[in-house]
Parts: structure tokens; C-alpha cells; sequence
């Protein structure tokens, strides 16, 4: 892949620019009504169920479900401008993110007719919260090691025990999209795998806060003890779990979450230099940087447009953006004097969180060993 | 425009530029004291691969920085850059008649028709001349006789002449618009970039190669973690870098974006290219070992080019101390100007 180019550079089209212009200035709007406060890290701890409804009624939410369903039928990259602009804004997304980013095009691609009609129109909606259930106490980056056990009863349907972790928002979400052991381990690691959607009410489930050095709450543990479920809680085969859950991860890797996070630390040094401290080259390259990023992300979502596959490019837009974020935060910390002022509250929260973007989403260096393997330097 | 794709290079361009380049690459060798490798121009000449600008065509930039990238990646001691991608366009913007074959340089001078550090002007059968005159630009179309050259090199052994026109060779200068002298130092600044890539490449490539291939403790040192990490970052920095250079090139051949809309995305591409060149000249250089830092191993000629370009048509400091300014100057927030 070398000398190959893994991006194709893009040309917002008019349409879609007149989208992104219309969306930005409703999110103004939005903004100047009160309807949200900016926050650091929105799609992660900006939860709020009510904005998610308000902005579901803008049509933002489930973009790419079909009308059918409830949805607008709109484009990928449709959905990718919005989602762009709503994250730049610091809108609390976080409510309806995994509902929309990974299950709707996970039920679309695997769901049954009935499983499609009963949830996706509540997602369009934006009144059906999902969390997702794929690492556990034992199970990191081996995401194939997983132990939760899913065993099927005699009379139909399922039982569920296990433990799943850094599960966010399960505190709030209705529903889980968890990765269970539907099969014996054999020699095939991947085999045996299956995706279970279960309520998140259902009795033998308890929900335990994990805290975040900050004293803020977005991780839980989620303990499933005997949990029963029926055979229409499994989504897509039986037994190919592995492969849906991979072809999920393109949709999770590359998107303008993996570099506009720290945007609005970005801009706060921005608006040092332009209060009249002295220019920092570190503003410059970053915002260099971030620029390029961007451009690359599009080129990614414009090649799941096209349905080019895209997990190497997909895997490199989160290394380099999720470590720019670091830089950005980095930098910050380094011009940060708080012997008058008080550390200002975004720079707190990100210094925090900064610590998760190399990790979320499959670790960097999960990611590197998929791109070694696709160079040729990984057997 | 629903798709797109129309200013982006032809895949089938871009595999033909390949292709060529690496045929002439068999045989050519590295000069680096500032010869050209005639049998290239000549081959590429006539292929019409050295007059690809066309004002009127953005993909044609594409294309010629496509090929300035694969000469760049090959070392293939050819200016098909000054040529094209600056003299061409200034030729066509100017509305100036200019041969079509041999190499024409274009470059400001100044009240006594000097100029340091020229690019290839020992080879030039024709130079462009802009030049500060009491009210304006002026712009002169010069043959060789008239132009007196004292020969240097840059840091990779390319030419870097200094050169004196003579004065009477530029009384009749054509006045023309004051900020093609800032334009057209912006497509030089273009140029390095694209350059870097191909160069970047050409060492990402190396390096591949190598680790697959060197044994050590028993396997190839590919099979190393540690050296899995350096390769897998250099593959990314390059890949960065070749799309903050993509993107420059949609903006400069836009015929819609502003002067400040070209300079700050060539700014962009100079920044970010600079610095991923860096990563991938310490990971390649760490990769190869002892025998990357000899003369008579290919690598050098590869991260010596970057280095010596990344510091031609402006240093990367000055590329971001624009970008500085530029951010201090207009009050939109970051997000608008990235989107």
C-alpha cells in the first residue's frame, strides 16, 4: 500500500455544502435558545435525551434509515455532514450515538423484518438509546477471548451470563448490543460468536458505575446473571458474530469523532493567539494537522459511500486523529498557567478523557497490526 | 458536480506516469552535482508529460503534480515542476509565447537582474524574468545568451544557480499583475510538497523492502514489533502527507478559490508534509541501520531530497508562521475554516 493512495481527496458537493450551511445555522440557533451547552467529548458524555428527540425532529437522527423505517433515507455523507456539525458545535450527542453511528446500520445490513420494524423507526425518533457490549474483565483488545456465555434452552430463546465493561452509557440506554459465546471454543478463535440485543430492564441485569478520574459517570460494568431472552433477541447468524462485529468497526473508526474531540481545546488556543498572546507553532502545525485529518475522514466516508472498503484507511485516520487530540490537549496543558486563573473547566475535562482516545474504538495498536499485516511487514 | 471527481488524476495517467518513471529509473543514475538526465527529458518531453498545464483544466495540475511526485520518488534528475507547474502557468496566465520542449525557468530577479539559488538555471534555454520596477511587477521572456550563471547545488546536489540577467535584456518588461510574483512562489511551495511525497514514498517503500528482507536474531526484522511500529507510523505519515498535498492541489486548481485560499492550503500541505517527512526520515534511517547512512546505499537520496525541499520556496517555519497569521486575522472559528 505503499505509494498507494488510501485517500482520495473530495469535493464538497453543493448540495451537500448547502446541507452542512443549514444544519450549522439551526445549530446556532439551537445554541443561542439554550437547547444545549457546548461540552468536550459530546458523544461520549454529552447525554441528553431530550436534545437528542429535539434534534431527531430536525431529522438528524437515523439520517440513513430508509423511509420505510422511519428514517429520511438520506446518504451516508449526508449523515456525515450533520454528524460533523453537531460535534464541532459540542452538542450533546451522546444520547443517541451508538443507536445511530453502529445499530441502525448493523440492523439494516443483519436485522430481521420484524427486528427492523420494531426498533428502527424508534431510533429515527430518537427515543431508543443503545449501549454496546463488547469488552469485558478478561476481554481488552482480544475481543475474540470474550467469556459472556449465551446458552440456548430447550424450549427456544437464549440464557445470558456474563460480564461486560467500559460499557457507556448503560445507565441510561435502553437496549444493549452485546457480543456473547453462542459456541463452543474451537480452533477458529472467531467462530462460535454471536450478537444478542437485549433490554437493558431485563431482570438478572445490574448495572454498575464505573467513575471516571474526574468523578464524572459514563462507564459501567454490566453484569448479566442468567439474563433470558428470546430467539428474536439475536441479530443477524448465529454464530457469525465475529464478522458483523468487524464490519461494523469502519463505521466506528474513521468518523470526525476521532479528531474533532479536541477541537474545542484547539480553538481555545486559537483565541489565545488571537487575544494577543504570542503565536505558538504548535497552533499552527495542529491545526495543519487537523485540517488534513478532516480531509481524510471525508475521503473515508465518501469510500463507504461507494462501498470501497476502507478498514485499513479507516484504521489510520483514527491513529493519527486520536493522537493529534493528545498533542492538541498536550499542548494546551504546556501554556496552561493557572497561578491567577483556575484551570479552565474544558481543558480539565479533556486532560481527563485524553487518556481514552487512543484506547476507544480498538487501541492504536490493535490498529497498527492491522496495518502492518496490510504492508506486508505482519504475517 | 454531484461526484466529484473530475479534477482529481486520471487513474490511468497516474499509471502510465508510473510506469514511464520507473522505466527510466532502471537505467539513470542520482547525479548530485546539479546535471540533468537528458534521456528522461527527452522521453517525457515526448510523451507530452512536460507541458500537461492547462489553465483551463484543473485536473491538468493533478496530473503534473502526479508526475512530479513519481520523478520525485525515482530521483530522476529532471525540473518537470519549474517547467510546468510554474513556467507554463505563468506562460498562460501571462499570455506569453513560450517554446514547448526545452526548459524555460521563471524567476524574480532583481534591479540588476539578479537572483540566488535558481533552480536548474544552468539547464534553462529560457528564463522568465519578474522583476520590481518603480511601479509594478514586470515580466520578461530572456534567452540564455543573456544570462551570466554561477553554479551551486542544494543540500540533495541539485542545481541551485545564482544567476545575472542582463539589465538590457529586461528594459522592455511587460507589466503584469503585482501578485503573480506571490503566486507563483506559492506553486513553487506546491511543488516541494508534491515532491516530498514522492520522496516520502520512495523511502516508506525502502523500508518495507528492507525490514522483509533483513534478517536478525533469526527472522526478518519486519517480524519485530518494535520495528512493526516504526514502519506502520511511516505509512501513515506518508499518507497524511500525500492528502494534505491532494487537497492543496484541488484548491490551487480551483478556478472559484482566492489567492488566500491557495496560500493557506499550500501552507497546510507545507507544514504537515514537513513534519511527516521528518517521522518517516528517522523511522527509515533507524530501519536500514549502519548501511542507510552510506554513500553507496540509494536511502540518502530519498531523505536528502525531503530535507533540502522541505527548505526551498520558504521554510516551514515561515509556511506556519502564515498559518499564524491567518488565524490571527479573521475571527471565524477553527471549525469553519477547516470545513
Amino acid at each position: 500500500m505503499a505509494g498507494l493512495k488510501a485517500f482520495q481527496p473530495v469535493h464538497e458537493t453543493p448540495a451537500l455544502a448547502q446541507l452542512r450551511l443549514s444544519v450549522r445555522k439551526r445549530i446556532d440557533e439551537l445554541a443561542q435558545q439554550g437547547a444545549f451547552e457546548p461540552t468536550v467529548d459530546p458523544w461520549i458524555t454529552g447525554w441528553d435525551r431530550s436534545f437528542s428527540e429535539l434534534i431527531a425532529r430536525e431529522g438528524w437522527v437515523g439520517m440513513t434509515i430508509p423511509t420505510e423505517y422511519g428514517g429520511h433515507g438520506r446518504t451516508f455523507l449526508d449523515r456525515y455532514v450533520v454528524t460533523e456539525e453537531l460535534l464541532a458545535a459540542g452538542a450533546p450527542v451522546a444520547a443517541h450515538w451508538f443507536a445511530d453511528r453502529q445499530i441502525a446500520p448493523a440492523l439494516l445490513k443483519h436485522g430481521t423484518a420484524e427486528q427492523k420494524a420494531d426498533i428502527l423507526p424508534r431510533i429515527a425518533r430518537g427515543e431508543l438509546m443503545f449501549a454496546i457490549g463488547m469488552s469485558e474483565p478478561d476481554t481488552g483488545s482480544d475481543l475474540a477471548s470474550v467469556r459472556t456465555r449465551a446458552t440456548p434452552q430447550s424450549g427456544g430463546g437464549w440464557q445470558i451470563s456474563g460480564t461486560k465493561i467500559w460499557t457507556s452509557g448503560a445507565h441510561h440506554a435502553d437496549k444493549i448490543l452485546m457480543l456473547a459465546r453462542s459456541g463452543a471454543v474451537s480452533e477458529d478463535r472467531h467462530a462460535g460468536l454471536s450478537q444478542f440485543i437485549v433490554d437493558l430492564d431485563s431482570p438478572g441485569i445490574t448495572v454498575r458505575p464505573i467513575p471516571a478520574a474526574d468523578g464524572r459517570h459514563h462507564f459501567n460494568e454490566v453484569f448479566f446473571d442468567a439474563v433470558s431472552v428470546g430467539d428474536d433477541a439475536v441479530l443477524g447468524t448465529v454464530g457469525n458474530g465475529w464478522a458483523q462485529v468487524m464490519g461494523e468497526l469502519a463505521f466506528e473508526r474513521s468518523g470526525p469523532e476521532r479528531f474533532l474531540t479536541a477541537l474545542p481545546i484547539l480553538q481555545s488556543s486559537v483565541d489565545a493567539i488571537r487575544s494577543g498572546q504570542p503565536s505558538r507553532d504548535d497552533v499552527s502545525r495542529h491545526f495543519a494537522r487537523m485540517a488534513t485529518l478532516r480531509r481524510m475522514s471525508y475521503s473515508v466516508a465518501n469510500d463507504i459511500e461507494r462501498a470501497v472498503p476502507v478498514d485499513v484507511a479507516a484504521g489510520i485516520v483514527k491513529i493519527l486523529g486520536t493522537t493529534l487530540e493528545g498533542d492538541v490537549v498536550q499542548a494546551a496543558l504546556v501554556h496552561a498557567d493557572t497561578d491567577s486563573t483556575p484551570m479552565p473547566d474544558a481543558l480539565r475535562r479533556a486532560l481527563t478523557s485524553r487518556a481514552s482516545f487512543t484506547l476507544r474504538g480498538g487501541t492504536n495498536e490493535v490498529l497498527q497490526g492491522v496495518i502492518a499485516k496490510s504492508v506486508g511487514a505482519r504475517g | 458536480m454531484t461526484e466529484s471527481t473530475t479534477v482529481t488524476a486520471d487513474p490511468e495517467v497516474v499509471s502510465l506516469i508510473n510506469t514511464i518513471c520507473a522505466d527510466l529509473a532502471q537505467t539513470a543514475q542520482v547525479p548530485q552535482d546539479g546535471s540533468l538526465n537528458q534521456d528522461a527529458w527527452e522521453t517525457l518531453s515526448q510523451s507530452g508529460l512536460l507541458s500537461l498545464t492547462d489553465t483551463n483544466d484543473p485536473q491538468s495540475l493533478a496530473h503534473a503534480a502526479t508526475l512530479a511526485e513519481a520523478i520525485a520518488h525515482h530521483r530522476l534528475a529532471i525540473p518537470s515542476g519549474e517547467h510546468d507547474i510554474m513556467s507554463k502557468w505563468v506562460g498562460q496566465t501571462v499570455g506569453l509565447d513560450l517554446d514547448a520542449t526545452a526548459l524555460v525557468i521563471t524567476t524574480e530577479v532583481d534591479r540588476d537582474g539578479r537572483s540566488t539559488r535558481v533552480p536548474w538555471a544552468r539547464h534553462a534555454q529560457t528564463f522568465v524574468a519578474l522583476s520590481r520596477t518603480g511601479e509594478g511587477l514586470g515580466i520578461s521572456v530572456v534567452t540564455s545568451d543573456d544570462v551570466e550563471i554561477t553554479p551551486g547545488l542544494n543540500h540533495a546536489g541539485d542545481a541551485r544557480d545564482a544567476i545575472k540577467i542582463d539589465p538590457a535584456a529586461l528594459a522592455s518588461a511587460e507589466r503584469v499583475d503585482p501578485t503573480l510574483g506571490d503566486a507563483l512562489r506559492v506553486r513553487g511551495a506546491y511543488l516541494r510538497a508534491a515532491q516530498i511525497v514522492g520522496a516520502m514514498n520512495a523511502a516508506v517503500e525502502a523500508s518495507l523492502q528492507y525490514a522483509s528482507e533483513r534478517e536478525q536474531f533469526g527472522r526478518p526484522i519486519a517480524k519485530f514489533p518494535l520495528v512493526q511500529r516504526m514502519l506502520v507510523e511511516s505509512v501513515n505519515e506518508s499518507q497524511l502527507g500525500a492528502a494534505a498535498v491532494d487537497h492543496a492541489t484541488l484548491v490551487v486548481a480551483d478556478p472559484q478559490a482566492t489567492d488566500s485560499d491557495k496560500t493557506m492550503a499550500v501552507a497546510i500541505a507545507r507544514s504537515v508534509v514537513a513534519h511527516a517527512a521528518g517521522a518517516v526520515t528517522r523511522h527509515a534511517h533507524q530501519v536500514h541501520g549502519a548501511i542507510g547512512t552510506t554513500a553507496e546505499h540509494p536511502l540518502h537520496f530519498s531523505t536528502q531530497a525531503m530535507e533540502a525541499w522541505a527548505s526551498e520556496f520558504g521554510s516551514t517555519a515561515h509556511w506556519e508562521s502564515l498559518i499564524s497569521e491567518h488565524l490571527r486575522a479573521t475571527t471565524q472559528p477553527v471549525w469553519d475554516l477547516i470545513s
